[in-house]
């Protein structure tokens, strides 16, 4: 079972780089890259290169939900132990990665990218990191909460042991 | 109160500063060395290694700033997280300390190589071998950072189920 949890959550991590990196890359990095080619030459690479981009995010998107649901089922118990701020929390994160992904969807949709691309590119890039941000504290208030919850028992055990409730 | 507030805040912006940085730093990569070059395999030798250059020397700023805030990051989350790491445990395996170790050592490792690979005018002989063993090393990185996460949970639920939990092990000292 660890395993899995190991594997799942090291395969979201992965999909989020492809995406973060790929984003920054291609938005920021690129550009610098190909200012002294002549403007068709230009176009024929950036179109290349979003050709390939588009693949890579739209299998970085499936392998996030795939298993940002299996790890949203694996910790689903540990976020009703503070309800308020962990779906908060959680909400927050899987809203804006909603974002994030129809951004992604609509700038490389077709053969040629949107006018306004650049400038999405970069907000996409904006809320990314605030999913990042928004899946690092809801990590730590889930341990937090956790934690919590076992000194709370450790203190005040049940009357009655949970074996015999079952 | 004050005190243990900032202590979580400033954990808190590490790992989020840690996450950011390793996301940049691999994904930058994985895009240089895999989705680049087959983009501009059409053009002359001479374009090809002119975008190769300049992407480079606008990459080489992002490893920089991302290198010093890994390192940064991971010491302040390793102060935050070191009794949890020196917990004895009944398997070796499972023992977070160890996994924490093979962490920190590759992720050393892949730092120096990124950074390394960045120095200088001209790149090393054969850069694009070395981005791939980087990237491999990387990939790795991140495996044994999920582990050390996971054995570290996993360490901690059964400490504290034999008992109350030590401050110490909760709030960082």
């Amino acid at each position: 079972m660890a395993f899995f949890v190991i594997i799942s959550r090291w395969l979201h991590l992965i999909s989020a780089c492809l995406a973060i990196g790929g984003v920054l890359f291609i938005r920021f990095v690129l550009p610098g890259g190909l200012k002294l080619l002549d403007d068709a030459q230009h176009e024929q690479v950036l179109l290349t290169v979003r050709r390939r981009f588009k693949r890579v995010v739209h299998a970085a998107i499936f392998l996030l939900l795939v298993t940002g649901i299996y790890n949203t089922c694996l910790a689903w118990d540990k976020y009703q132990l503070d309800t308020a701020v962990l779906h908060a929390l959680w909400g927050t994160h899987v809203l804006l990665a909603a974002c994030a992904f129809a951004i992604s969807l609509y700038v490389l949709a077709g053969p040629r990218p949107p006018r306004s691309h650049r400038k999405l590119m970069a907000l996409n890039f904006a809320i990314l990191l605030l999913v990042v941000a928004a899946a690092s504290t809801l990590k730590w208030a889930r341990e937090r909460a956790v934690a919590e919850h076992r000194a709370t028992v450790a203190e005040h055990p049940p009357a009655v042991p949970v074996s015999d409730k079952q | 109160m004050t005190t243990y507030f900032l202590y979580m805040l400033i954990f808190l912006f590490a790992r989020y500063l840690h996450i950011v940085c390793a996301t940049v730093l691999i994904g930058g990569t994985l895009f240089y060395e895999m989705v680049v070059p087959p983009a501009i395999d059409e053009l002359k030798q001479e374009q090809q290694l002119f975008i190769f250059a300049r992407a480079r020397w606008f990459f080489k700023w992002i490893v920089w700033v991302c290198a010093a805030t890994i390192l940064i990051s991971g010491v302040v989350s390793t102060y935050g997280h070191w009794a949890e790491y020196n917990q004895e445990s009944v398997y070796q395996l499972a023992r977070p300390g160890w996994w924490w170790a093979a962490h920190a050592s590759c992720g050393i490792l892949a730092v120096l190589i990124s950074v390394s690979l960045t120095i200088g005018k001209v790149p090393p002989s054969q850069p694009i071998r070395w981005m791939r063993l980087n990237l491999v090393i990387l990939l790795l990185v991140m495996f044994l950072a999920t582990a050390t996460r996971q054995t570290r949970l996993e360490s901690g639920s059964v400490g504290r189920a034999l008992g109350p939990a030590e401050p110490s092990e909760i709030v960082p000292r």
